[in-house]
């Protein structure tokens, strides 16, 4: 009896391993046959880690990539080519893009990033580390069906999202505005040290020298705020230390003249807001990489 | 060490091939003693000298209680559970006791009790001492032996190096009680495995950890103070019913891996949970949930403060006092002593209004609106696990009663309910099988088995710590 019952036991767990492998296949097979597409992430953290993966294990070196931060994660991939992709990290900023980007091996023809004063952050070695190092990134590389994008419901909820209006984010402005902008306020008013500042400037600016210096043109830019915030004593510090930092070194996108952007809480841009400042980012790189635009 | 990390499965592998191997069959026990030291001092070795010193100081304790003189067995089981007590006061509860009564003061004394870390898993351990020096007394007391205790000082001290340490349940439980664990030590062999139980209890564990409650955990992050002000009533509900899920998914999760694990080596851990949401009252909620504390609580508090055997006021005041007590052993703040309340209360009431038998026979609809119910208040005191500052959790409550014109995130939504299902799936599955006679073909349990591996492999959230090593 007892060998029987442990013949039974271990043909269950043959049969449940061989429906593993046999659903694994055919997933996998999925993926490739039709071409899928990674989803967007279900939280912010999950999207990063996709845009990260993405960019790692794309087949083709992609054109441009937006580094950033939060800020820049409202320049929505619709209104970027497809050889385009956005880079940018929430609660990360543009150094740990960079630092990914250095680690890739391929590199695009021209970075254009964030700056402001989420570059007092330091780099996030610990997501760098578990996205570009160890057996889960080999795998990642070598099987498409174990990247956070091509999980069953991502690619549920991404198709969701095309498919009716749940994944639009309405023009919305917190329902605390003005307190988000004042505890904002409140922070971008001390007047950090020049060393908190210089660690991640310094660190930031050697990512960046190594990727020109392998042919990559590197465009910084900053994204539409509150005006409150704009003009705050970090604010205009972190433009000051930039400039002194990288000026005839790296070229410069200048502000959109057009000053009529909304945003969620001081910082974010909404929806609408974040596809213009789009149009307008990409023009103004089309034409300094000398490409004729049709954007508009 | 973490269930879910590479160096775990790596410490597994080799414990498990050394365990087993022929030549090194007598040292079993000291495999597993060694293994369960590098699990346990992996990441911060200086742990290992607290648990040292409880075990010897519980070795000693029941040695005596076992050997010594008949007169001085009480003597020797109150100071065993007084420093069982008094390690896990001055570890766990100094620093509450220093916020509560000397916030402000300064002073070298202040800093001390201020700056005294939480080792990982003291709770645990601490109520494992005491159930052992307190069932020796109690075996000794009754003259019914329910494990031996060896001559040897030294072989003794062993033993309780081995059961007090034994990773599989060291740092989150279940809490194993002496006389479930002791009378289970002897040699074993691969013929002891009960594989089919294993797989099922290591592949449902991981997947209720990786891929459930790690994936709501991402989810209801935004419970956190500030960002739920601009989340709409329903949003908020859902992330409160997400939150109830995940704190099922994270240490039922738990529970199976380390019953799972345990049982890789021929030791058999009692269940943890039974199905907790599908009871119809919180007495029963209570022999669903933590089976393995509640019983700990039952045995060594509720029965010595008299149980329910000297009248209805007395019970009241027993159960309540043994809720908040329970309360406040889940973490040293006094949100969880609210929160012990708070149980404490739902079970006086539920039992003043004699509602708490549900093993009456009643009509499917009344037993569904009785589970949402008790599944409801749980869900409301799961509040203050997650935002343990009351003015927090009071801001939360408010937020739910005016946020009705704040426009729903209705991705949120729907991604908190399908993580949810496999939870409701796993009760409701229960109770369908309870209430049928429903029989699946081995083949399809495989095959469910088979997808559950693939959600693993493919659909995990990001690694997260389980809730329960906190407490």
């Amino acid at each position: 009896v007892l060998s029987s019952t442990s013949s039974s036991k271990s043909i269950f767990i043959k049969r449940a391993v061989g429906a593993f492998v046999a659903i694994s296949v055919v997933y996998s097979l999925f993926i490739v046959v039709a071409q899928l597409e990674p989803g967007a992430g279900l939280n912010q953290w999950q999207e990063n880690r996709i845009r990260i993966q993405t960019y790692l294990y794309a087949r083709t070196p992609y054109r441009c990539v937006i580094l950033g931060s939060s800020m820049g994660t409202r320049i929505p991939a619709s209104a970027l080519d497809s050889n385009d992709i956005n880079l940018s990290l929430s609660g990360d900023n543009a150094l740990t893009g960079a630092e990914i980007v250095k680690r890739a091996g391929h590199f695009p023809r021209c970075l254009i990033v964030e700056l402001n004063a989420t570059l007092n952050r330091q780099l996030n070695t610990e997501l760098v580390a578990q996205q570009t190092e160890g057996i889960a990134h080999f795998f990642r590389k070598y099987m498409p069906m174990v990247r956070e994008g091509y999980q069953p419901i991502v690619l549920l909820g991404s198709a969701l999202k095309k498919k009716t209006s749940v994944g639009v984010k309405p023009d919305q402005v917190a329902a605390n505005f003005n307190e988000h902008l004042d505890s904002r306020k409140a922070i971008e008013t001390k007047v950090l040290p020049a060393e908190e500042w210089a660690e991640t400037l310094a660190a930031l600016d050697e990512r960046l020298s190594f990727l020109q210096a392998q042919g990559v043109r590197v465009f910084l830019f900053d994204l539409p705020r509150h005006p409150d915030l704009v003009y705050s004593v970090q604010g205009q510090a972190v433009q000051a230390t930039a400039h002194a930092r990288f000026k005839g070194r790296f070229e410069w996108i200048e502000s959109d003249p057009d000053l009529a952007y909304q945003t969620e809480d001081g910082q974010h841009l909404t929806t609408s807001s974040g596809l213009k400042f789009a149009h307008y980012l990409m023009q103004q790189v089309d034409q300094k990489l000398g490409e004729f635009s049709s954007r508009n | 060490m973490l269930f879910n990390s590479s160096e775990f499965l790596v410490l597994l592998g080799i414990t498990f091939a050394l365990y087993y191997t022929r030549a090194l069959r007598s040292f079993q026990m000291a495999i597993l003693l060694v293994s369960s030291l590098v699990f346990y001092g992996f990441h911060q070795p200086w742990l290992l000298t607290l648990l040292l010193f409880s075990i010897f100081v519980n070795a000693v304790a029941s040695y005596r209680v076992y050997y010594g003189e008949p007169s001085r067995r009480l003597s020797w089981a109150t100071l065993g559970v007084c420093v069982n007590l008094g390690l896990l006061i001055f570890f766990k509860y100094s620093g509450l006791l220093y916020r509560t009564f000397a916030q402000g003061a300064s002073g070298p004394v202040s800093q001390f009790l201020n700056s005294i870390p939480l080792p990982i898993g003291i709770s645990f351990f601490t109520f494992q001492g005491i159930s052992l020096v307190v069932d020796t007394y109690r075996m000794k007391k009754s003259g019914r032996e329910l494990f031996t205790i060896h001559r040897s000082f030294a072989s003794h001290l062993f033993t309780i190096a081995f059961f007090k340490s034994f990773f599989p349940q060291l740092v989150s439980g279940p809490i194993v009680k002496a006389h479930e664990f002791l009378p289970q030590i002897k040699l074993k062999s691969m013929c002891d495995i009960h594989w089919g139980l294993v797989f099922r209890q290591v592949v449902v564990g991981y997947f209720l950890k990786m891929v459930v409650a790690d994936q709501l955990q991402d989810q209801t992050f935004w419970i956190t103070p500030s960002f739920f002000q601009n989340c709409s009533s329903l949003t908020l509900v859902t992330l409160l019913f997400g939150y109830s899920m995940q704190i099922f998914a994270d240490f039922a999760g738990y529970s199976l891996i380390a019953l799972g694990t345990a049982g890789l080596f021929s030791y058999r851990l009692p269940d943890n949970f039974n199905y907790p949401y599908i009871s119809r009252s919180f007495s029963e909620f209570w022999t669903r949930w933590h089976i393995s504390l509640s019983t700990f609580l039952k045995q060594y508090l509720y029965f010595p403060l008299g149980g329910n055997r000297h009248g209805e006021l007395r019970t009241y005041f027993n159960l309540a006092m043994v809720m908040v007590l329970g309360g406040l052993w889940h973490g040293a703040t006094w949100s969880y002593a609210v929160w012990g309340c708070w149980h404490g209360l739902l079970l006086v009431l539920e039992r003043a209004f004699g509602a708490n038998d549900s093993s009456k026979d009643e009509s499917r609809i009344l037993t569904f609106l009785r589970m949402v119910f008790v599944f409801s208040m749980v869900t409301v005191g799961w509040l203050l696990f997650k935002l343990p500052n009351f003015s927090d959790a009071i801001s939360f409550v408010k937020s739910v009663f005016m946020n009705f014109s704040v426009p729903h995130q209705k991705m949120l939504i729907f991604n908190v309910m399908i993580f949810s299902i496999p939870v409701i799936g796993y009760h409701a599955w229960y109770l369908l099988k309870s209430a049928t006679s429903v029989k699946v073909p081995s083949w399809c349990e495989a095959a469910v088995y088979g997808a559950l591996l693939f959600f693993i492999l493919t659909s995990t959230g990001e690694p997260g710590a389980f809730i329960y090593f906190q407490f």
